[in-house]
């Protein structure tokens, strides 16, 4: 193995690895195999070397692993000073991050400080002959793909959007070095104080950002009949979204339109409510974890990309899930009492 | 309150398309990036509660002028310019340095932008200028409240799934917005028109004190191209399924298959439900 290595960005919370940040592993052992480099991560927080294992089946060599309390959660200014001295230290080839909140965030920050090109929402890489580094990515709105190379010194830094890529684990274990870095934590450095947090709440969250959602469609037949759903919705901590019809009838607002030319959803569950299922509606829902479609309809196209379909009457079923949900909250409840 | 507000022309992702007989992009028309627009709003809106100054401020060659007459319309009080011909190629860390000598000798309180821009969405400009200029930086911003006598800003940051995190940082600062902080106002023609007799100050390369290795690029492009399929895992298409199924498979890209189809009773088919999203964890 020669150079500097190909280093990956882990993001962890509270002892798990986050699902985005090991699918950008994945594209960053394929590239180190292409480049013939080593497969590093960084991960810092606390208590990481438990998790380390979770990383045996991805072909990682070293981990340079940075603990300290103060790391727990995302201090940009911390988490930068400490990225820059990792990568001045040991000259990485590439530093890759995942395309999310903090990923990015981070990834322009520590480009600026080392004066490095930045490459946002990479989708593709390419080798070229002579070992140059070339990038595929989205531009407007990814209506037209650029291919962008780096100019300037290594290490190259790229964020790279997990929505384009594919859980991979390599059959053979590998065990994992870990670097224990003395890094300088500067805490006078810190001039961006946190004040609180805020939980989404449920019913007000946007679609594209809840872990589910309740879809409805033409076969909710009567406004009437939304009660219902919102009772569901509420216990489900779900908003409610609909296709194109649903809009048209006044039942949900065109911010919550989901589909072509809706948003585009990926939540964990998609409920969706007397929705047949066209293709304008089905492009908007196809990255949904599971997908529950309650129709009257068996040959309804939905029932082709669903992973349980029920055959019934949508406000019975509301009706009787949500009474049924109450029953257990009360359970529960009444047990933790 | 003394503002910056960095902006950039965007082509219009809406009309936009991607030529393959020419290799080139067509229907580039320029238009105000939408969070860009939207800091110079909140700039303005500061500027009325508080009292102070706002400059927009572009690096572009000359049609970029457009979107600094929009900016006059709003309300700046300044609009500035800067370009040189002799910056060809331009990334967004060229042009963080750009932005950064030209703010660096005028004393701003605040410097806002775009979180990200609609076309290259990097969002590396923000965190560029702040760490040249040595400011706090932060991005993704729905919510902005200023402080001018405690010297500092609160924000809420958008995070993912809906949630905020409340932060505080003290000023000068850099703060990149996103869409929802604001609505910015409409410019009306008349309006428009009135600030053609503002002038736009044109600033170059000499007068920034650069030169041309300041602003050498560090990204370049190479080419463009029509939109690349996804490097999901391809799938096998069933060559059992009927004709119109398979039709149906490669137009929603292979969705996986029905694993149940239930019919019973509405009460049972709840009890199905409940426990499949109790199998799932969901609830």
């Amino acid at each position: 193995m020669k150079g500097g290595g190909v280093c990956v960005f882990m993001e962890q919370v509270e002892g798990e690895v986050k699902e985005k940040s090991l699918l950008v592993l994945c594209e960053g052992r394929r590239l180190a195999e292409r480049i013939g480099e080593e497969l590093s991560i960084i991960i810092l927080g606390t208590n990481l070397k438990a998790l380390l294992p979770q990383l045996s089946h991805h072909a990682v060599s070293n981990a340079f692993v940075v603990e300290n309390d103060l790391l727990e959660s995302y201090v940009p200014e911390l988490y930068t000073n400490i990225l820059a001295q990792i990568a001045c230290q040991h000259k990485p080839s590439v530093v890759l991050f995942p395309k999310t909140v903090t990923g990015s965030d981070l990834a322009s920050r520590v480009a600026a400080r080392l004066q490095r090109g930045l490459i946002a929402n990479c989708k593709e890489f390419q080798v070229r002959e002579n070992g140059q580094i070339c990038v595929w990515k989205p531009i407007c709105d990814e209506k037209v793909d650029e291919l962008v190379t780096f100019v300037s010194e290594k290490p190259y830094i790229a964020t790279v959007n997990p929505d384009f890529l594919e859980l991979e684990e390599t059959e053979q274990q590998k065990e994992i070095r870990i670097i224990d870095f003395p890094v300088k934590i500067e805490e006078n450095s810190v001039k961006i104080q946190s004040v609180a947090f805020i939980k989404a709440d449920p019913k007000t969250v946007e679609v594209n950002e809840a872990d589910a959602v309740i879809g409805i469609g033409k076969g909710l037949g009567e406004t009437s009949h939304l009660k219902v759903i919102e009772n569901l919705a509420d216990l489900l901590c779900a908003p409610i979204g609909g296709t194109r019809i649903a809009r048209d009838k006044g039942w949900i607002p065109f911010s919550r339109q989901i589909g072509v030319s809706g948003k585009k959803i990926s939540p964990k569950l998609y409920l969706a409510l007397g929705i047949s299922g066209s293709n304008h509606h089905v492009e908007g829902i196809r990255d949904s974890k599971i997908i529950v479609a309650v129709n009257t309809d068996r040959n309804a196209p939905i029932t082709k990309v669903s992973d349980l379909v029920l055959i019934g009457d949508l406000c019975e079923v509301a009706q009787h899930l949500t009474e049924m949900l109450r029953a257990r909250n009360t359970e529960s409840e009444v047990s933790k009492k | 309150m003394n503002i910056a507000v960095c902006l950039k022309p965007v082509p219009d992702v809406k009309l936009i398309t991607y030529d393959l007989n020419t290799d080139s992009l067509q229907n580039v028309s320029y238009v105000p990036d939408s969070r860009d627009i939207v800091a110079m709003e909140e700039a303005i809106r500061i500027k009325e509660r508080l009292s102070g100054r706002v400059a927009g401020v572009v690096v572009g060659p000359p049609y970029a002028d457009a979107l600094l007459r929009t900016c006059l319309g709003m309300g700046a009080d300044e609009a500035i310019r800067i370009w040189d011909p002799t910056f060809d190629e331009f990334d967004a860390y060229a042009t963080s340095t750009v932005l950064a000598r030209f703010m660096s000798k005028l004393n701003y309180d605040l410097v806002l932008c775009g979180s990200n821009s609609d076309d290259e969405e990097s969002g590396f400009v923000g965190a560029g200028i702040a760490e040249q200029l040595g400011m706090p930086f932060l991005s993704r911003v729905v919510k902005l409240e200023v402080h001018p006598e405690k010297c500092s800003v609160v924000v809420e940051r958008r995070l993912e799934r809906g949630d905020r995190s409340v932060l505080t940082c003290p000023i000068p600062a850099v703060i990149g917005v996103e869409k929802g902080l604001n609505e910015p106002r409409y410019v009306s023609l008349g309006k428009q028109r009135s600030t053609l007799k503002i002038e736009i100050r044109k600033v170059g390369a000499c007068e920034l004190a650069l030169e041309r290795a300041d602003v050498k690029p560090l990204t370049k492009h190479l080419a463009f191209s029509q939109v690349r399929p996804r490097l999901k895992k391809g799938f096998v298409i069933d060559s059992k399924l009927p004709a119109s199924e398979r039709v149906a498979l490669i137009l929603s890209g292979g969705l996986k298959k029905i694993e149940k189809i239930v019919e019973k009773k509405p009460q049972d088919l709840a009890r199905e439900l409940m426990d499949f999203l109790t199998k799932n964890r969901i609830v």
